[in-house]
Formats: structure tokens, sequence, C-alpha cells
């Protein structure tokens, strides 16, 4: 059973309909659900071991609903996240402006979270070049700036999915091997008083 | 005792009382029961406290009248300058197409049409979310305006937030006028209720600060329209709390509100769905899935042991059927806020997906606070569904703890696949009860809040046909909780079936026999029909519900 | 020129007087349902520069705005959902307006104030609470008004017919007394008078014998008791007309009636000592040489659009007898006083012969005790209405021998009935253990109340069919 022990947590912000489910439904279920649109309810939490060289790095992804109703809620989702994939809509210029908004937020409130942007449905911009409403460049340059990595995936063929993850459970590894070394267990987060999962993030 | 049935009077206070009939004591469960049976004795009531807060038929809107009143006299005299121009304004606005009229009432038609286009064209050239629904999303053709029951929902302004059929931009000049109505009314003290027409009902549901407004052409009656509105109602309360709704037309008066609700339409679209078919939601109940005694009692057991400082409710589902559920002492659930629940879980893959995690309001616990729920489906390919509420936002980890040491335990005790196989037949067939030209029943028992009802014999299974019987039931449901004229019994000869409506103090029940079914039938029936339930009622209810 | 403009607009409601929930309201009071306004209307004279002209209004409480009636403009709104069919009512918590549309374009409004309770409470303030599911209505059509509204506006335009509906419904609202309406408004049946063969058949040779005496006479009709024996017009035309005289002319006369019942004297009316007969309408006195003969004008359908003609309803004791003869015909004294000898001796005789017939049938035995059981009957195809459950009937009394609660759940059967075509059958048992049973079979609808606490459903079938056996 998943869910028990989780090393880093992960979490997906953005505007609504731009993908985010689809993007873990990818990654953790390797499919892809066509159907009318479903949005997400609050959020939904999977976790996921990932290798990463000879270890094993499980990610405790959070995939947030994007609809305003949540947006007071959405701090309880990113409070100690070690990643946060930002997600915008290639072919919907307002939703990255959106995804802005969840940077500032990131870097006001979590300092220490790493920002992935991530533009989605790459293939209908790979099928018809005139859907994209956001430039490539545009975005390399504002996630230099913020010292964001950059990645345009698409859900339905699979293009960058697993690639994205790797890497966010790579520079994750890198970054917390030591720590990692240092403790025998993993966190457990029911114990929320003694739970060194908050005591890290808070420093 | 009569009247004790039909009380109006509503407690909102849950928390500090208990509405729950008075602890029992029960020496013996008597073999055939009576028609005068008792509450708390009928086949299917529990023996211990029962789960869910007592609650009257139309509890709501007879409540409701009563809190409208005492307020109306308390508003003084309105903007009279503000209500003449208004008038003025809806006059022109009528009085262009009224002239047209004069001549030709096509032509009014048409010129109303010209206006709807304009409106529709510009909700096309959105990329709005899809649809889906392409014919009857176009409000100007008869499959719009055919549809069986329509529902609104406007803010106090007009603004539409949701329209079951059709895109709400398309429909702002009707809900302007729907708006303008209300108004009119209510700048002398008064408030609409209704609207008849040949064939066709306008009700609308007062709700500060929505309006409901609702156009149907069933058979139902003006107070079952009434409670689907307030269903509709709570559903928006339970995605915002009612101090989040007030806070937010307080402060912007023509606050869009769809922003907050975007993506919950299908919630609503669901709800109305299942009121059409559930009697559940009519009966202000819930169906068990039938299941071995021994093997429920592990699953309640497994769950009372999976608790949590935070935790108030348990609740595990099949699809709309309740497996068990679980409380915390003193804290009683609405039916209405479990139907809530069902509807959220019914209309929502998001679940499956992985452990779900929202704030959630319980509108009849408490309509101006987030629970939070942990959302999960016990495995991949079954309908089996945990929902564990929390008071503490903070409690992710905690409940998601919970679900895995329940989820042991059934293992460890062999319940699982025992709970498994039991959903291989969810249902029985009316057969079973072994009575010729019984087509269908529902039986209520009133303490549990827990109905039971075979499935749909092949008459049925047709979308028209099963919404027809469910009409049936609404009717007679209509009929003999009719708040000035409750009735006791109802047998109802038409020409597709005999149907039977039985009220006691203890259980009521509906029963649909074939038109061959003769009176004699009828009578001998319901006594052969309570005893095989009270045969079956450990199976088809739960008797001992638990607390953690 | 006093046009009558037969009252058709049927109105019907009851209210409960105790629902359940006020069992002990020694301190409530209730006010019965009333008429607060009545429009009538037509789009075409609508509203300028926001002023409305109703081409009638009356309001009986001057509180009342008029805008209280403004759901009157939003029929083409709800024609958005359906564009045949325009709204028949709205509700509200206080009130509820119905609209008719009896011709085109032509729209009666009506606002009925809902029956409340006022009962009192701590503040001081009284706690009013609207009953609103008491009032039902019924607004049926009337052939009788076809064209009467557009034709008075093609003979005089918007001032003729202004003042003929201000004539007519001026008396007309008076008259109306909604707390008393019930089941019997809904069916605005005819009640038939029972007759024995020979009796019957004296009543048909007397109008032979009336209708060729006069010639003038087109249509007769023949009452007894308020109950119909004989009618020579056409069903729909004889309902309004039946309407007209048992709700309105005859309870107008029935007064004096009533005061010199047994006495020949009248005072007022010296002279005649042979016989009771008079005049209901038109002259109340030959011999006054200022006497008027002029009578009202009724207008009656024919194959090819309608016909108008005088109305001439005589009344000697209980038996009563209308005339009808063509508008075109000049009604002289003359004509009168013959009507009036001819008319007058032999209706007295018949009226004392049906009533002696009558005293026989109801002295035999078996039909004096109360039976356990009460019925209303009505059937449309020929009209018929009976009732055993109404003692006295009359546009202002409806004296019924049941509870009214038991008369609501009569009015709630039968708009059920009126949902569906099929036949159906409901039985029903009330919170006060009485059954009441409705059946609709073949355009007729019975309804029987029994009041057996113990019967199970057969028993309450079987007493029903042995009912309908012997009805």
């Amino acid at each position: 059973m998943s869910g028990q022990r989780v090393d880093a947590k992960v979490v997906m912000l953005g505007k609504e309909y731009v993908g985010k489910t689809s993007l873990v439904e990818r990654y953790v279920h390797n499919r892809f659900l066509v159907g009318p649109y479903q949005n997400t309810i609050g959020a939904a939490f999977v976790a996921k071991p990932i290798h990463v060289g000879e270890k094993i790095v499980t990610l405790g992804i959070w995939d947030t609903a994007g609809s305003e109703r949540y947006e007071a809620m959405s701090r309880i989702y990113y409070r100690g996240a070690k990643a946060a994939i930002v997600c915008y809509d290639l072919t919907d210029s307002s939703s990255f402006q959106r995804a802005k908004f969840w940077v500032k937020e990131l870097q006001n409130c979590e300092e220490h979270c790493k920002i992935y942007l991530c533009g989605t449905k790459s293939d209908l911009v790979e099928d018809d070049r005139s859907m994209r409403k956001v430039d490539f460049h545009d975005v390399q340059d504002y996630a230099d700036e913020i010292k964001a990595q950059l990645f345009e995936t698409s859900s339905k063929s699979g293009h960058n999915v697993d690639e994205l993850f790797q890497k966010v459970a790579e520079d994750y590894d890198q970054l917390y091997s030591f720590q990692q070394m240092t403790e025998e267990k993993g966190v457990d987060l029911c114990q929320k008083k003694n739970s060194t999962f908050y005591a890290c993030c808070h420093h | 005792m009569a009247a004790d049935v039909h009380n109006s009077k509503v407690n909102w206070d849950i928390q500090n009382e208990s509405l729950a009939p008075i602890d029992k004591l029960r020496i013996e469960r008597s073999d055939s029961p009576t028609p005068g049976i008792v509450e708390g004795t009928e086949p299917g009531a529990a023996q211990e406290k029962a789960m869910f807060v007592h609650t009257q038929s139309f509890e709501d809107l007879t409540a409701e009248t009563r809190d409208t009143v005492d307020g109306d006299q308390e508003v003084e005299s309105c903007d009279l300058t503000k209500l003449s121009n208004d008038l003025s304004q809806l006059s022109t606005h009528l009085l262009g197409q009224e002239e047209e009229q004069g001549e030709a009432e096509e032509k009014g038609e048409d010129q109303k049409v010209e206006m709807f286009d304009e409106s529709l064209a510009s909700v096309t050239s959105q990329d709005s979310s899809p649809c889906g629904r392409e014919d009857i999303c176009d409000i100007t053709s008869d499959a719009w305006r055919n549809q069986r029951k329509h529902v609104f929902v406007l803010s106090e302004a007009g603004k539409p937030i949701y329209s079951r059929y059709g895109t709400e931009e398309a429909l702002s000049s009707t809900m302007g006028v729907m708006m303008a109505l209300v108004s009119f009314v209510e700048a002398d003290k008064n408030m609409i209720k209704s609207i008849h027409g040949d064939g066709y009902k306008v009700v609308f549901l007062r709700k500060s600060p929505l309006v409901l407004v609702s156009v149907a052409r069933t058979r139902q009656s003006e107070q079952e329209l009434s409670r689907e509105l307030c269903y509709i109602y709570y559903q928006i309360v339970s995605l915002l709390t009612i101090t989040q709704l007030n806070q937010i037309f307080e402060r912007k008066q023509n606050y869009d509100l769809r922003r907050l609700l975007a993506g919950s339409e299908h919630l609503n679209d669901n709800l109305l769905k299942q009121l059409d078919r559930d009697p559940g939601f009519l009966l202000s109940a819930v169906t068990c899935v039938p299941l071995a005694v021994s093997t429920r009692d592990i699953i309640t057991s497994s769950l009372q042991a999976a608790k949590a400082k935070n935790l108030v409710f348990s609740i595990l589902l099949a699809g709309n059927q309740l497996v068990s559920l679980v409380r915390k002492k003193d804290q009683y659930l609405h039916p209405m806020d479990l139907h809530l629940l069902l509807n959220l879980v019914g209309s929502s893959s998001s679940f499956r997906e992985g452990e779900g995690w929202t704030p959630i309001c319980l509108p009849k616990f408490n309509p101006s606070g987030f629970f939070h729920a942990h959302i999960s489906y016990l495995d991949s390919s079954s309908d089996l569904c945990l929902i564990l509420i929390s008071t503490s936002r903070e409690d992710f980890f905690c409940l998601s703890d919970c679900k895995h040491r329940f989820l042991e335990r059934l293992w460890r005790r062999n319940a699982f696949q025992n709970l498994l196989e039991a959903l291989q037949t969810p249902t029985y067939p009316v057969d079973l009860v072994g009575i010729p030209e019984l087509r269908h029943f529902v039986y209520k028992s009133k303490s549990s809040g827990l109905y039971t009802s075979p499935e749909l014999p092949p008459t049925y299974l047709v979308d028209e046909e099963q919404e027809r019987l469910m009409g049936l039931y609404q009717y007679l449901h209509g009929r003999i909780h009719n708040s000035r004229n409750p009735l006791r019994y109802i047998y109802h000869c038409g020409q597709r079936e005999n149907l039977l409506a039985w009220v006691t103090s203890g259980f009521e029940m509906y029963l649909c026999f074939s038109p061959l079914g003769t009176k004699v039938l009828a009578m001998n029936t319901v006594t052969k029909l309570l005893k095989w339930i009270r045969k079956e009622e450990d199976r088809l209810f739960i008797l001992s519900p638990q607390t953690y | 020129m006093k046009t009558v403009f037969v009252k058709y607009l049927s109105i019907c409601l009851c209210f409960p007087f105790h629902s359940p929930r006020m069992a002990s309201g020694s301190q409530e009071k209730l006010y019965g349902p009333s008429l607060l306004n009545f429009f009538i209307y037509n789009p075409k004279f609508g509203p300028r520069e926001g002023e409305v002209r109703w081409l009638f209004s009356h309001m009986f409480e001057g509180s009342v705005s008029w805008h209280n009636s403004i759901a009157i403009f939003l029929f083409p709104p709800h024609r958005t959902f359906c564009p045949t069919k325009p709204a028949k009512s709205l509700h509200t918590q206080k009130n509820r307006q119905f609209f008719f549309e009896p011709e085109e374009h032509f729209w009666m409004v009506m606002v009925v104030k809902n029956p409340m309770i006022e009962r009192p409470s701590k503040g001081g303030k009284p706690d009013l609470e609207y009953q609103e599911e008491e009032i039902f209505f019924a607004l049926l059509h009337s052939q009788l008004f076809n064209g009467r509204f557009s034709k008075a506006m093609d003979e005089g335009g918007v001032a003729l017919l202004r003042e003929r509906l201000e004539k007519f419904f001026y008396r007309y609202l008076q008259a109306l007394h909604l707390g008393s309406c019930d089941l019997l408004d809904v069916f605005g049946g005819i009640s038939f008078f029972p007759l024995d063969k020979m009796t019957y058949l004296k009543i048909q040779s007397f109008v032979n014998q009336m209708e060729q005496s006069l010639n003038l006479v087109k249509y007769t009709a023949f009452l007894y008791n308020d109950q119909l024996i004989w009618s020579g017009l056409e069903q729909d035309d004889m309902r309004i007309l039946y309407k007209y005289l048992t709700t309105s002319l005859f309870p107008r006369h029935s007064e004096p009636e009533l005061a010199g019942r047994d006495s020949p004297m009248r005072p007022e009316m010296s002279g005649n000592l042979l016989h009771y007969g008079r005049f209901l309408t038109g002259p109340t006195n030959l011999k006054d040489p200022e006497a008027k003969f002029r009578f009202p004008k009724i207008y009656v359908n024919t194959e090819n659009g309608y016909e108008e003609l005088h109305l001439i309803v005589y009344k000697a004791m209980s038996a009563a007898v209308c005339f009808m003869i063509n508008a075109t015909a000049e009604l002289t004294r003359e004509f009168c006083e013959q009507l009036d000898n001819l008319v007058g001796p032999r209706l007295t005789l018949l009226a004392s012969d049906i009533c002696e017939h009558h005293n026989i049938n109801r002295r035999t035995p078996g039909l004096e005790k109360e039976p356990h059981f009460k019925f209303i009957y009505f059937n449309h195809m020929n009209l018929a209405e009976k009732s055993t459950i109404h003692m006295r009937k009359t546009a202002s009394v409806s004296l019924t021998s049941v509870h009214p609660d038991l008369m609501k759940i009569l009015g709630d059967i039968n708009s059920d009935f009126s949902r569906v075509d099929d036949d159906e059958e409901i039985i029903v048992k009330t919170m006060t253990d009485y059954w009441v049973v409705g059946k609709k079979s073949d355009q007729r609808e019975l309804y029987v109340i029994l009041n057996q606490k113990n019967a199970n459903l057969i028993e309450v079938n079987d007493l029903c069919a042995s009912q309908i056996l012997a009805g």
C-alpha cells in the first residue's frame, strides 16, 4: 500500500482546465482519460516511488483543484512542498498569467520550494502551430529569471512527462541526500507534533 | 401521534440536542408487524440510536415560510423610485414585444429569437468548457423548450449562476425578467411562489442571496419542486458555506458567482438527475447494500477502530448504497447531507485518481462551517468509496492512516473478500418477496432513516418509464405528506399500474402493482411484505449503528 | 340596453377552518380568502408612459396597488418556456392572481387574498401565517363570452366596452363569495330535480303549450327548487344560464318570496290574487303605468356564431320558467300581460303539484335516516350533478355536512383526475380516519366520503360498488 512513507512533497498548481490531473494520471497510472472534463474537487493525493540511481525516492504528489473556490485552501497544499509544478496551457495565454500568480505566491511563502514550469497540451501545438498562445522563449526567459526549470509536456502522448518527474526526483535527491542518509526512517506524517517533515520545511 | 408525524418544527441545533427517538428497550422484535406499529419497532428499525437526524417531509419548506414572513415584516417599505424604474424598464422591454404581438404572435417570438441569437453568438465565440449537449444548449430550439424540467439559479442582482440546460449567458435576459418579477412582488412585502400554466409550473424559491427557479412539466406539486430547489441550494452552500455566500454578495452585489462555482455545474446536473430517479431523495433516506450481518459487523467494527481525534463520520459507500456508517457520539448526520456527499462522490471521477481531500460544508449540520473530507476508493475496480470526515484541515495524513488501518483490519478478518462478493448482487429482484402482480416497492423505516427497494423490473428499465414510475411515487408522496392535508393511506388505480401508499408513525411504503392487481391482493401484500422485510431486515438494514 | 354578460367566471375555492395543527386555537383568528382586485385588460390598450389603462378594474382594498397585478406583463417571457400556453395563475405568499383569456387579447385578472390564520404572538405584532394551499380555482371557458368584448368594441369602441363591463362586473363582483366556493363550483354542473314520469309529462306539455301560445318564444327552460327539469337550450348555454339563475338572480329575489311564502298577499302588487306568478326580470309591477318592459339580453351559441335573446324569467312559488325571445322582437306591455295571465295560474298550479309529489317521495321510509356515506356525483356528458354533502348551496352560503378538510381532499382528488385523461380510482384514508373515494370512469366522477374508522380497503370498495349500483 502506498501513501504511508513520503520523501518529497510535490504540489501541482495552475489554472483550472490546464491539465494538472491528466499530467498526474499519465505519470502515475500511465493513462490518458478521454471524456468530458472533470474538475478536481479539493485536491487529490498520490504517492509514487521513483528510482533515482540506486535509491528509491517516494514523491507525494498533491494535485490541487484549479478552481478559485479552493484558492483559500491552497496554502495547506504547498506548505512544506519540496517542489511545485506550476502548469499552464500552451493554448491559453491567460493560464500563463495565472501561473505567474502562483510563482509569486510560492516565492513569498515557500522560498525553499523548487519551481518547475510546465506548459501542457504540447500535442495540440504540434498539430497546429497557430494554436500556440504562449511563446517558448518568453517563458524560458521568465524561467531563468525565477530560477525555475521549464518543460513542455503532452499528457495525451506522454511526451516529456516522465522526464519532468524524474528531474523533480533527482533534484530532490541531490539536495536532500545528506538528510536522507542521516535519517533511519521515512517520515511518519500522522504524528504531526514530532514530525521531522514539518521540522525540516519550516527552517 | 398523527400530528407528531407531520410536525413542522425544525431543529437546527444538532450539536447540542439529539433528535433521535429515545432509546427504547427492545425485548424482542415482533414477528408479525401490525398496522399500528410504533416508531422504533417497525421492520428495519435500528436497535440503538439511529445514525441520522430525524426529518420530516418538506421540513425546509414549512420552516422557511415562517422565517420569511417574520423577516418580511421587519423589512420596511422598499425604495419606491427604484421599483418604478424597474417597472418602466421591464414594461418597455416587454411592451416592445407586446405591440408586435398585437399583430401576430409569431412576430414577437421572432424578435426574441433574434435577441437570443445575438447573445448565443457571443457565447459560442468564447471557448467555454465543452458543453456536450449542443442541441439542448440552443435555447431557441424546441429541444430546449420541451425539457421536462428546467432549473435556474440566479443572484439577487439577476445574474445567472446556473442553468440546467443551455448556457447561462444566453439566458441572462430571461433571468433578468425572472428577477424583476421576484422584486416586483417583494416590493409589496410579498413573496412570489409559483406560476401555473397549462401543463407546466414555474416555481420560485427564495433563499437570500440566491433565487432558484424551476420550470417543470411534470406532475409534481409545487411543494415537491420547491424541495428539489432546496437541494440545489444546499448543494451550492455545501461548496461555499452560507457565511461565504453572504459575504460575497454583501461585498459586491453583482458578483458573478460562476467564478467561484466553476466546475461544479455537473454536481447540480447529477443531483437533478438523481432527484428524478432515486427514491431516497424523495424519502429523505438512504438504502444499504444487502449484506450478511456478520460481514457488516466486521466492517463497522473496523471503521470504529480506525478512529482519530477529529474524525466525526466514517462512511463506506458502494455506489449510491450505504455499506456502513460510524459517527462520533452525539453527532448525527442529516440524510440530506449524506445525499450531498453521495452526489459529490457519484458525479466526479476525480476521487479515483488518488486520495481526495476537500473542504465540504454539510449545510444541515452547520451551514456556516467547513468539514474536511478524505475521500478515496478502496480499490480501483470496485465502487467501494470511503469518506472520512474531520473537523481539521490538517488531518489529511491522519485520515489517510485511518483508511489504511481500516483496510488492514478488513483484510486480516477476510471481510474485504466477502464484501466484494456481496457487491456482485447489490440488489434483489422483487420476485424474492413472492407476491404475484407486485412490480416494485419502496419501504422506509422512519426511525433508522433507511429504505429498501428491489431492482426495477424490465417494465421500468427504460429511462422514461423509470422517471414515470418515480413520478408516480413523487405524486403519492406529495399527496400523503401534503402539509395542510396529510393522509394515512392512498390506493390509486390507473390504466398502467395500481399503486398503494401507506404512512404510519413507524414506516412509509409505496407499492406498485400491475393493473391486474386487485384491492384484495394489495391488502394481503402489505402484511406479507412487512413479514418478508422483517425476515430480511438484518441483511437489508443497518440494525445496530455504531459510534467510535 | 342592459346587456348581461352572463357570468361565466366560475370560481371555486374552499378552505378548511381547522387544519390539524391549529386544533387548540381558540385565540386564533382565521380569515377566509377574499377578492382583492379584479381587472380586465387588453395588451393592445396597455400601459402608456408608465400608466396602466385597464378596461375595467375594481379594488376591494384600497391599499393594494395596481402593480400587484404586474404579472400580466409577464406573459411573453413565460412563453419562452411554453410558447403556446400562457400562464393561468401566479401564486405569492399573500395572494394569488388568476389569469383568464376569454377572448383573444382580452385578459381577466383576479387577485385573491390567501386565507390566513392570525395568532397572537408575544411581541404584540400579530403573527400572520398564510395558508396558501387552501385556495383552488377553476376558471372555465365560456362560449357565451365569445365575441362579446370584441363585438362591443366594434359597436362603440373602448368607451362602450368599458361602460358595459362596468355595469356588469360591478354587481357581479359584489355578489361573489369566494369563501363559499367548493368542488361543485369547479364542475359548474346542473342539478336536476328528481321527478316521477307523470309530473314530468305534465311539465313538458306545459312548456309545449306555452311555446305554442306565445309564439315569440324561441327557447324555454323550467326549474323547480333551483334545480333544472326541462331545457330547450344547448347544454353549455344552459350551464351558464343555470349558474346565473341560481347564484345571482334567484338569491336576489329570494327574500321577498320567503317573507310571503304562505300568503298570496303581496301588498305591493295587489290586484292579481289568482296566482303567485311574477316576473324576476323585466317589470316588477305590471300595474305600474311607469313600468319598463326591458329584459336582459343574453347570447347563446348557434351553429354559425351566436344569437342575441331577451331573457324573461317568471316565477311562481318554487317553480321558475325562462322564456327566451329573439332580441329583434319588441316586448310590449300587452305581451307581458298576456304572458302573466297565461303562465301565472298554470305555473302556480304546477308548482303545488310538484311540491306535493316531492313531499310524498321524501316521506318514503328508508331515506329518512342519515346514510353512513355521502357523495358528490358529476357527469361531464350531461353536466348533471348530485350532492348529498351539500345541505344548502347558494352563491353566498355553502352549507356542507362534512368537514372543510374533507372538501379540500375532494378538490385535490379532482385536480389529480384532471391531469390525466385515463379512468382512475383513488381511495384515501385521512388523518381523521375518514375514507374518501374518488372514481373517474367514462366521463363521470363520483366522490364518496365514508365515516367508517375500522373499515379496510376491501370493505370500502364493496360499499362504494354497492352505492354505484344503487345510484
